[in-house]
């Protein structure tokens, strides 16, 4: 069976060796029996979706539109606009907005160079490895409160940073508080987008970049056109994940500085939970649509620029 | 056929001087035995070369590996502390006033590494004094042992049938998962509350479960994966007579096994620290999980929050040190098969 | 490698769970009876039979029976009377007969006078009666020396003698047994309980940690020692007509209560029993009716079974209507009822309640309508029961949110969440006490029904009866919200030489004050804390402006305010003990002195502080110009709005209003908010007369002051150095009326609910400052930022 040899030999996507099947015809009998049979699986998990995060989902839209969801009157857009031009709200966007763009691409960026780093054949490989995985499964309470007293006005971080002359920083009531956060973040999730990295690196065929060494492309020129696109996917999927760990983020936050922290570190989520702490439920729904509105957009583009991009890749 | 040959003759080179040569330099006419030394030097610079680089990344993934790892273990070595050490070191900033509020007493913090005196005490009395610890820790394998399982079996399925099948209305359904697993908590915490209530499963287990075996973060996941088996694999078996529930078993799940692992781990990780639902969907005390507990901790025995820290980390620390093979080995791009 | 490494995982995950587990069922199993265990030990009321009271009142001079027995269709009591009149006291055994509940035919068994003194007795099935009897020498007569009353006293207990007697069911004395010499040598006997088998052998609680034992002839026997560190509760017979007691012990853990056996012969305690009730201070226990024992506590009632080493909770007493804190005695008859004896200390009531087990379904069901409160309200459950009793429509159910063993913030926070999502999805309680919670957030949200159309449309209650400013506080967004029916006064207190005379000042004023007296205390327990409280609770306008939405806590004034606070003491210095305040006062080593005037003799109580010096009531200080006084509303209760039965949530508020105030009736404390009503407290108070003998001469005390009807009472403070400080309440004046009516003109409300997270911000944020960790300027900006965000959040 001549397609299955060709398989075992070179599994990779590349281009010469696999011969594309043909997709089924879109009307065909078959296809349709194939939508209807996948629909099954699907269903499930569909119908859960739907009772316990659609629905929920519409109910909220539903208090968005209310004054207040005691007395439920009609106010249509009323509370979109005073969401919106309420400074605490914009104040939590700025944050949020400021902290997924700092720590998300520096999450990718060094988790890619860390992963570079160890595919080097250096020893202790798979040691290593793990160390950089274990932040990520310790939970987010027994982890406090180390951080707290690493950071404290007292602590160990401020005594290295006064034997550089600087003044002691009380770190989470300044404006530099964003920096803990950035790292705390970054102790989390580096290990797992490593080994993301480091699985995609190690799959990069490497008849590839035997040519590209024959063809004297020094390391740089090599990553640049070769990886990377073989990594594109990859890095969707890791800046995905990191955006979802940079929402997650608000519970460290909520743990070490309660429900109304200095101002820098006031992210979308405390604005959220206030209000929903004082039955405020139609702010909260407002704020959560138009955050979803955002990232529906965020993410929109993420796609297409994934789908541009890799294309070739896939085939 | 020529270019494997062509690779083999390479990469013999490559094994034989651990760097790739660029360019072959033109050698000067030399006689053969400078030649040989030439030869023999050049190799061994290029072995220093390289071990001089291995050695850097080596200190560089070491340096960030401690950075890493500080903080667990000082978790774990301070939960060998007996609490009056705990309160002289870092009586600062744990200490509240009477009111319960912080207190800044202007103390150094002292970071201890190695307890000065190594005590079972913390231990002792969580593990013997205070049943209430324990019972919450079953809580909290009671609820979260049945949502990774059950999301699971839920997620391979869609995902199986997403990758089967792209169409628009699939890919929309698929986009609004990813939309609505950003959502944070509190979004959907409260129409959980109603809707539970209306099915009557409040102040019970089902509240917790239920949310949690239908979440799409594990179809998300999984989808990708399932996507990269190809397409000819599973024509194959078709030929072979499958049906779409036999392709699902035999060969995508077998398969996939690396990611749903990959999953699996996350998800315990994600709902191990589940706090804010069993708190208001539970109002049962008896019923809440280690979770709630621990972040009530915090702000109360000191002394103890070390060993309950480390107690409630050691589960996730087996379920990954278990997966973790399958972890690394599955995220990758192999749809490989023996034949 | 890689298979070793997954068994050797998978052996640990095995150990692990094993471990723990063990260590689970070790912890819960060793017989640590915690509240915690103890609950889960009590089932709950089975649902299928009720207990449904009836009340009866007792007359006036069965109220002060105690230690009552039940046996043979007879109850037996200690009674004490004293007669003021003749200054002679009577302690005797009275034995009443039970007919149908009622206690008829009192006859007296046994009597003293004036030298004797029933110490306890007991009863046993038989009928045979044992008690234990003190025999005092002869008090000197009326005309003795204060010298001669010390040394009877001193001498009273050496020479007293102590008779241990048997009389049996006909009334025949069967011994008398004189032990007083087994007494000697302790400073003080006294038993609390003493019990008898069938056997005729007495075991009696000395001193509350030793049992004695007395054999069939009443002589001494032996001594059980019960427990090292703790106390003998109570002792009781069991259906199996055995000897037990129930015991305290104090370890580690608190307090642990046990049940166990007594051993004669042994002189020892014997087997002991498990899961015995225990929580919320549970009483004497007696046989049970089904189970081997009956007993009961401020809850309820419970029976034990030896045997199963669990119990049951039989009744909960509010279920049945009955105020749980007042009962005195719980007997069962054969019959299967239970009596029940409670004494309203207030009203100066004794009811007898009869308990009849009646089929569920068989109970007349009345309306349900549940009250919502966040802690536990002894008030409000008295006031619940109280029309319980008297409504045959409705009945009322309390549901508390807060979890009573966790008092931690985070505790309060889910309890608040927990009420919340109750009101949201619709299961909220029908009637709300506000006291904790944000009453402004909960009224924006409309969650509470508007009092007002109820108040138009009553006819106990006048709208315009009320003060206004009270109404204008509890209406918020137009509609009133809540109605409390009482308010305190609170205020400060200083000397007119210090403060001036004119009521009202500053900050700065106040400041002042302290750097001229700068050794002085300011407020006695005054503490940095304490102080930003007080700055804060008058004149948070000083630094929020609500209109414009901004703060100003980075403004010069609240800096001073802090470095003010700084001057303070972190937590106050008790090592010199209690100062007397009216001492330090007069020294003018404490120049402040709170006032909390809730009646109008407290006027006069606080003025007698400052021993006879002219007094200011200056206030709290503030920069509104107002006096300085404070008024608070007690008691908020509120309906709410989505409720099904706001008729009778409102019948059950009318009711409190109306009778908190009424004349017979005063549950509460604090001056009514009803005009009409506060003028007749008024009227009341100003309204005495000297009390009259027969012959119409008026009674004075020793000091010739005349003794008023209703007026007396006072405290004696005893200070470090055993100085003490002594107040009569004297009858109220003009004067003081008309400082309270000045006070009450100028006063303040303040609406309880205040924005607690503000003060938890501030709070936090300066203790930096007080320790010294940060600047004054630091802090102060901080403080701005985060409430600032506050501020911009809720606006």
């Amino acid at each position: 069976m001549n397609k299955k040899v060709k398989l075992s030999k070179a599994n990779t996507n590349s281009e010469e060796t696999v011969k594309k099947v043909k997709p089924p015809k879109r009307n065909s009998k078959r296809f349709r029996k194939l939508k209807f049979k996948s629909g099954l699986f699907i269903a499930p998990s569909f119908l859960g979706v739907m009772a316990f995060f659609l629905i929920p989902f519409c109910v909220i839209i539903y208090y968005s539109v209310l004054d207040n969801p005691i007395s439920a009157n009609y106010v249509g857009f009323e509370n979109f606009k005073n969401v919106a031009k309420n400074e605490a709200f914009m104040t939590a966007v700025k944050n949020t907005a400021t902290f997924s763009a700092i720590a998300v691409p520096l999450a990718v960026v060094l988790s890619l160079i860390l992963a570079m780093v160890l595919d080097l054949n250096i020893p202790f490989r798979s040691q290593f490895r793990t160390f950089f995985l274990s932040p990520m499964m310790v939970p987010v309470a027994s982890i406090v409160l180390i951080w707290q007293v690493l950071f404290h006005n007292n602590g160990a971080v401020n005594d290295v940073v006064m034997k550089f002359g600087v003044d002691r920083i009380d770190w989470f009531k300044s404006d530099q508080a964003i920096i803990v956060i950035v790292i705390l973040f970054l102790w989390k999730n580096l290990g797992y987008n490593m080994i993301l990295f480091m699985a995609a690196l190690a799959s990069i065929p490497k008849d590839i970049l035997e040519v590209a060494r024959l063809e004297s492309a020094n390391p740089i020129q090599t990553f640049f056109y070769v990886k990377t696109r073989y990594l594109s996917s990859t890095v969707l999927f890791v800046t995905i994940m990191s955006l979802i760990s940079s929402f997650k983020i608000f519970r460290e936050i909520y743990l070490l500085t309660t429900d109304y922290p200095y101002p820098t570190l006031y992210m979308l989520q405390h604005y959220m939970n206030n209000k929903f702490k004082k039955l405020d439920y139609q702010a909260l729904s407002a704020g959560a649509i138009m955050m979803s509105i955002v990232m529906v957009l965020i993410i929109g583009l993420l796609f297409i620029v994934e789908e541009r991009f890799g294309k070739d890749v896939e085939g | 056929m020529e270019d494997f040959r062509k690779k083999d003759v390479l990469s013999e080179e490559i094994l034989y001087l651990g760097t790739e040569p660029k360019k072959k330099k033109p050698r000067k006419n030399y006689s053969q035995e400078v030649l040989r030394k030439m030869d023999k030097r050049a190799a061994r610079a290029r072995k220093l070369f390289r071990f001089i680089k291995i050695s850097i990344a080596t200190v560089i993934a070491a340096f960030f590996a401690i950075l890493f790892l500080m903080p667990i273990v000082l978790t774990i070595s301070n939960s060998f502390m007996a609490s009056s050490e705990i309160a002289s070191n870092y009586g600062t900033v744990f200490a509240t006033n009477s009111n319960g509020g912080k207190v800044y007493i202007s103390e150094k913090v002292n970071l201890k590494f190695i307890p000065d005196m190594v005590s079972f005490s913390q231990y002792s009395t969580v593990l013997f004094k205070s049943p209430e610890y324990l019972l919450k820790f079953w809580n909290s394998v009671i609820l979260v042992g049945p949502i990774v399982l059950f999301q699971l079996i839920v997620a391979t399925l869609a995902s199986y049938g997403f990758a089967r099948y792209t169409g628009k209305l699939r890919a929309i359904i698929f986009f609004s998962y990813v939309i609505l697993m950003l959502m944070p908590y509190q979004v959907t915490l409260v129409p959980n509350y109603l809707v539970s209530s209306w099915l009557k499963i409040l102040d019970t287990y089902w509240a917790i479960w239920l949310p949690g075996i239908f979440s799409p973060f594990a179809v998300f996941l999984l989808t990708k994966f399932m996507k990269r088996i190809p397409e000819s694999m599973i024509e194959a078996a078709q030929i072979d007579g499958a049906g779409e529930w036999q392709i699902y078993r035999r060969i995508c799940l077998p398969l996939c096994k690396g990611a749903i692992c990959s999953a699996a781990i996350l998800v315990f990780i994600d709902y191990w620290n589940m706090v804010e639902q069993p708190l208001i969907l539970l109002a049962d005390g008896e019923k809440h999980p280690l979770s709630v507990f621990l972040s009530k901790i915090n702000s109360g025995e000191v002394g103890l929050a070390f060993a309950v820290a480390t107690i409630y980390m050691v589960p996730t620390l087996l379920v990954f040190l278990y997966g973790e093979e399958y972890l690394v080995d599955g995220i990758t791009y192999q749809g490989g098969v023996k034949g | 490698m890689f298979y070793k490494k997954k068994w050797f995982i998978t052996g640990m995950a095995l150990a692990l769970s094993l471990g723990l587990a063990a260590c689970t069922s070790m912890g819960t199993d060793g017989g640590d009876v915690d509240s915690k265990s103890g609950k889960a030990a009590v089932e709950e009321i089975v649902p299928e039979f009720t207990y449904v009271a009836k009340f009866s009142s007792l007359s006036e001079d069965m109220g002060n029976l105690e230690n009552m027995v039940i046996s043979g269709g007879y109850v037996y009591a200690m009674k004490y009377d004293f007669n003021a009149e003749t200054n002679s006291d009577a302690s005797s055994v009275v034995k009443y007969q039970l007919n149908n509940g009622k206690f008829e035919n009192p006859e007296k068994i046994i009597e003293f006078g004036n030298n004797g003194y029933v110490l306890n007795f007991c009863v046993d099935e038989a009928g045979n009666l044992y008690y234990v009897s003190r025999i005092s020498p002869d008090a000197p007569g009326e005309d003795a020396t204060e010298a001669q009353w010390n040394a009877y006293y001193e001498s009273m207990d050496q020479n007293s003698k102590y008779h241990l007697i048997k009389i049996d069911a006909q009334g025949n004395q069967v011994y008398d047994v004189d032990f007083t010499n087994e007494t000697k040598g302790r400073e003080y006997f006294y038993t609390n309980q003493i019990v008898a088998d069938e056997k005729g052998r007495v075991f009696a609680i000395v001193g509350g940690e030793g049992i004695w034992t007395f054999d069939e002839n009443g002589n001494k026997s032996g001594e059980i020692t019960v427990s090292q560190n703790g106390y003998v509760h109570s002792m009781g017979i069991g259906k199996d007509k055995k000897c037990y007691v129930s015991y305290v012990q104090y370890g580690n853990e608190g307090a642990t209560t046990t049940f166990a056996e007594l051993d004669y012969d042994g002189k020892k305690l014997g087997k002991s029993y498990a899961n015995y009730p225990s929580g919320n201070g549970s009483s004497s226990f007696t046989k049970g009716i089904e189970s081997d024992i009956l007993c009961y506590d401020g809850t309820g009632v419970y029976e034990y079974s030896m045997e199963k080493e669990e119990a049951q909770k039989l009744l909960a007493w509010l279920d049945c209507d009955v105020n749980g804190d007042q009962v005195s005695a719980v007997i069962p008859s054969a019959d299967g009822k239970i009596y029940a004896i409670t004494r309203d200390w207030n009203a100066n009531e004794t009811s007898l309640v009869e308990l009849s087990k009646m089929k569920t379904e068989d109970v007349i069901k009345r309306e349900t309508i549940k009250v919502g409160t966040i802690y536990q309200d002894s008030s409000l459950n008295t006031k619940i029961i109280e029309f319980n009793k008297n409504n045959d429509k409705y009945r009322i159910t309390v549901k508390t949110y807060m979890d009573e063993n966790d008092w931690s913030e985070k505790s309060y926070q889910d309890a608040i969440a927990n009420l919340t999502n109750d009101l949201l999805s619709g299961n909220g309680p029908d009637i709300l006490d506000l006291s904790s919670l944000d009453v402004n957030n909960l009224a924006k949200k409309g969650v509470l029904e508007d009092l007002m159309p109820y108040l138009e449309k009553s006819t106990r209650l006048n709208k315009n009866d009320f003060f206004e400013r009270i109404l204008d506080v509890a209406t918020i967004n137009g509609s009133l919200v809540y109605l409390p029916s009482t308010f305190t006064l609170s205020t400060l207190a200083a000397k007119t030489s210090l403060v001036g005379d004119k009521m009202g000042w500053t900050l700065e004023d106040m400041m002042k004050l302290q750097e001229a007296y700068p050794k002085a205390e300011l407020l006695q327990g005054a503490t940095k804390d304490l102080i930003i409280q007080l700055m804060l609770m008058l004149d948070k306008e000083a630094f929020i402006d609500a209109e414009k939405n901004e703060c100003h806590f980075d403004s010069e004034q609240f800096k001073n305010v802090l470095k003010f606070a700084n001057k303070f003491p972190k937590e106050y210095d008790y090592s010199n003990g209690y100062q007397l305040p009216p001492l330090l006062l007069k020294d003018n080593r404490l120049l402040l002195a709170d006032a909390n005037i809730y009646g109008f003799e407290e006027i006069q109580s606080t003025l007698a502080y400052f021993s006879g010096d002219q007094v200011t009531f200056i206030g709290y200080p503030n920069s509104k110009g107002s006096n300085g006084c404070i008024m608070m509303p007690n008691e908020q209760y509120g309906i709410n709005a989505q409720s099904q039965h706001k008729d009778a949530a409102w019948a059950f508020l009318e009711d409190v209003i109306d009778s908190e105030t009424d004349d017979n009736r005063y549950y509460g404390y604090g001056f009514s908010t009803m005009k009409s009503r506060y003028e007749k407290q008024k009227a009341k108070a100003l309204d005495v007369k000297p009390m009259t003998d027969e012959n119409g001469e008026v009674i004075t005390d020793d000091k010739g002051n005349p003794i008023y009807e209703g007026v007396g009472g006072g405290y004696t403070m005893v200070g470090e150095n055993g100085e003490e400080w002594s107040y009569v309440y004297k009858p109220v004046t003009e004067e003081d009326c008309a400082i309270v009516e000045k006070l009450l003109a100028g006063a303040t409300v303040i609406d309880v609910s205040m924005d607690e997270e503000l003060n938890k911000i501030i709070n936090e944020e300066a203790q930096a400052y007080f320790d010294g960790a940060k600047s004054l300027d630091d802090v102060a900006n901080v403080i701005q930022n985060r409430a600032n965000l506050y501020l911009k959040e809720n606006n």
